[in-house]
């Protein structure tokens, strides 16, 4: 994630370790900034050691209200350092008022809307161990810019305390000229007395730096006593610009004090401080109590609980919206099939009364078939009968044929026919004999089944006067 | 919306759950009420009425099979008309073009012409008495009450048979004869019928 640093209308993005300086334009990530010593109103005073820690901050806040004169009209970000000692916690306490806040990075505010952590200056220079790759001691680092100055104290790479020092502004004032115009003498002519035609100047401005590095001296004389901290041995300079001849002046004022005066620098083209302040910043972003934001970032719609109402209304009613959108779909389908097999029936209505009326014509064409196949077949058989009827007349057995097989048969026996008498399809003989010659009848009879008659029999016999008389009956 | 945000940030951790609950809560009567009740139950009758509709649909199939049924048995029927009709057609062809099968009343004299020819020729004394009869067919009958003498025998059986042989459908329904009791004549009695389709 890409972490940016603002400073002076500038933005240095922080990326994979390489640190790129920009013009001000958004870029999503983690923001950041610093704020000067001179807008931060330091407190230093001391808590018992009794206290338990959870109370610490109230205490303090306690403390800072009521003997470090804050104004209770106005609103202040404080932020504060407990450290303890034996007895008692040395407390240092930065307040800073949120309408200065406000009013600093308000050109910032307008295009990053939020700053997730806002640094203060004092505090920076523990970066610098780690970028200078110095090894930490007793250091002072001297801060100066256009607009403030200050001395930052680290002991061993932990920060001790901060003092503010005379700032350029004041010299510009004894010189008469603005701060820019002071900026540019320095610059161009220092501290280097031949640059000067006008004596005076040189001397206010060297009694400037001469008053300025006493109170260093005095300032770091006194702290030490007042931190217990050992001697101090390195003072690190920086300055927003270049001062001609300072370090040349007074490297050896202060080496005659026992302490290395080395010039803050970096192996970078961009401002030492602000290179650091970048690396710092990125380093300490999770450290609350070296933060002094008060423009976080704007909890995300959906973590507010009107966010979440909203959802909860917005899901259920999407939800609902979406389950009855498929019901409705569904019912949607369903009336597309009542449609169609409403219209299915009707047609199927239709043709189920054209298919009874087709069934009823082709019953009573049935029926009528049926009648007059039974006419034609009564018909058929009717005539067919009849005509077999008659054929059965013409083939059967004529009675000349009969009476002549009767003969045959009557003259081989030696019969007499009396009578014969025919009546359809029975014929009745009546035969004489003699009676000596009476097994001929049955013999006739015998013969007479040869011709194919039926049901032969003798009914009548009579015997009268040696005369066989009898009665032969068959069918055709 | 900053309002109802100071609003629900005023809430305590309590009344927030059960504002949260009351949205849930309401949400679910408006889910039973609407989606589960109403649009299930339209869903349902829907349904229903689906069901009802396609079993009106499936009844028509017996109908269907109904008529083809009837179809088929009236081509059937229809076959058998034709070939009934072919069969009448044929009958009544035959008998129209028969001459055996026919007989009118001209016809019939000519065979009591013949008959009573043949009975002169031989011998044989008879009284003839005619009658037609119209029912099922047409049926000329010839009753013949007579006589011959027993020795012409012969001549009675050449009768017979000059009758059973004339071209037309003919039957000897009933023949008594019988020796009188002179023993010289034979008395018979002949019932001939002369059958034909109406």
């Amino acid at each position: 994630m890409k972490f940016i640093y603002l400073s002076e209308n500038k933005q240095y993005v922080l990326e994979n370790d390489r640190v790129v300086k920009k013009d001000l334009s958004y870029e999503k990530g983690l923001v950041s900034a610093c704020i000067g010593y001179k807008n931060i109103l330091n407190i230093t005073f001391k808590l018992p050691r009794d206290i338990e820690e959870d109370m610490l901050e109230i205490e303090a806040e306690k403390y800072v209200y009521n003997e470090g004169t804050l104004d209770y009209n106005k609103e202040y970000k404080i932020n504060y350092i407990f450290k303890p000692y034996e007895d008692y916690y040395m407390v240092e306490a930065y307040a800073i008022q949120t309408d200065k806040l406000e009013k600093e990075f308000e050109k910032y505010l307008k295009i990053f809307k939020y700053i997730d952590f806002i640094s203060a200056k004092p505090f920076v220079f523990e970066a610098y161990y780690d970028i200078a790759s110095v090894i930490p001691k007793y250091d002072v680092f001297l801060y100066i810019d256009n607009n403030e100055s200050f001395l930052s104290c680290f002991a061993n790479g932990e920060f001790v305390f901060v003092k503010s020092l005379s700032r350029i502004e004041s010299l510009a004032k004894q010189l008469d000229k603005t701060t820019d115009e002071t900026i540019k003498i320095l610059n161009e002519k220092g501290l280097i007395k031949e640059n000067y035609e006008d004596e005076e100047t040189f001397n206010i401005i060297e009694s400037f730096f001469s008053q300025f590095f006493m109170k260093v001296n005095n300032l770091i004389n006194y702290s030490v006593s007042y931190y217990s901290l050992p001697k101090i041995e390195r003072i690190f300079f920086y300055s927003s610009f270049d001062i001609n001849g300072l370090f040349d002046r007074y490297e050896e004022f202060w080496k005659l004090s026992g302490v290395e005066f080395k010039k803050y620098e970096i192996n970078s083209d961009y401002d030492a401080f602000d290179y650091t302040a970048v690396f710092f910043n990125a380093k300490n972003i999770e450290k609350e109590f070296l933060n002094f934001s008060i423009f976080p970032r704007p909890v995300s719609f959906y973590k507010t609980r009107t966010g979440i109402l909203i959802l909860m209304l917005a899901l259920g009613f999407l939800l609902i919206s979406a389950d009855a959108y498929l019901k409705y779909e569904k019912l949607m389908q369903q009336e597309n099939e009542i449609a169609k097999l409403e219209a299915n029936i009707k047609r199927h209505d239709k043709e189920r009364k054209m298919l009874k009326k087709a069934i009823k014509r082709y019953e009573s064409q049935l029926k009528s078939l049926t009648i007059e196949n039974s006419g034609l077949k009564n018909q058929i058989s009717d005539i067919s009968d009849k005509v077999l009827f008659l054929k059965e007349i013409q083939t059967s057995s004529k009675c000349y044929n009969q009476i002549q097989d009767v003969l045959k048969e009557l003259k081989k026996y030696d019969l007499k026919l009396i009578s014969f008498n025919k009546n359809s399809n029975h014929t009745d003989l009546i035969l004489i004999t003699d009676f000596k010659n009476a097994s001929s009848i049955a013999n006739f009879m015998k013969n007479i089944s040869k011709y194919g008659y039926k049901n032969i029999s003798s009914t009548k016999i009579l015997n009268k006067n040696g005369i066989y008389i009898s009665k032969v009956s068959y069918d055709e | 919306m900053n309002s109802i945000e100071n609003y629900l940030q005023t809430l305590d951790k309590k009344n927030l759950i059960m504002l949260y609950l009351s949205v849930v809560v309401v949400f679910l009567i408006i889910y039973y009420n609407f989606n589960y009740s109403y649009l299930n139950e339209k869903i349902k009758t829907g349904s229903d009425k689906i069901a009802l509709l396609k079993s009106k649909y499936a009844k028509n199939e017996i109908y269907e099979k109904k008529l083809a049924r009837l179809k088929k048995l009236t081509q059937s029927l229809k076959k058998e008309n034709l070939s009934l009709s072919e069969d009448l057609r044929y009958l009544n062809v035959l008998i129209k073009t028969s001459d055996v099968l026919h007989i009118n009343d001209r016809k019939f004299l000519n065979i009591l012409e013949e008959v009573l020819f043949k009975a002169s020729i031989n011998d044989i004394q008879a009284s003839y008495t005619i009658s037609k009869e119209l029912n099922d067919y047409k049926i000329y009958q010839i009753d013949i009450n007579g006589t011959f003498d027993a020795s012409e025998f012969g001549n009675f059986n050449e009768f017979i048979k000059n009758m059973e042989s004339v071209k037309s459908i003919n039957e000897i329904k009933f023949l008594k004869f019988y020796l009188n009791k002179d023993k010289k004549n034979v008395y018979f009695e002949i019932k001939y019928y002369l059958w034909g389709l109406l």
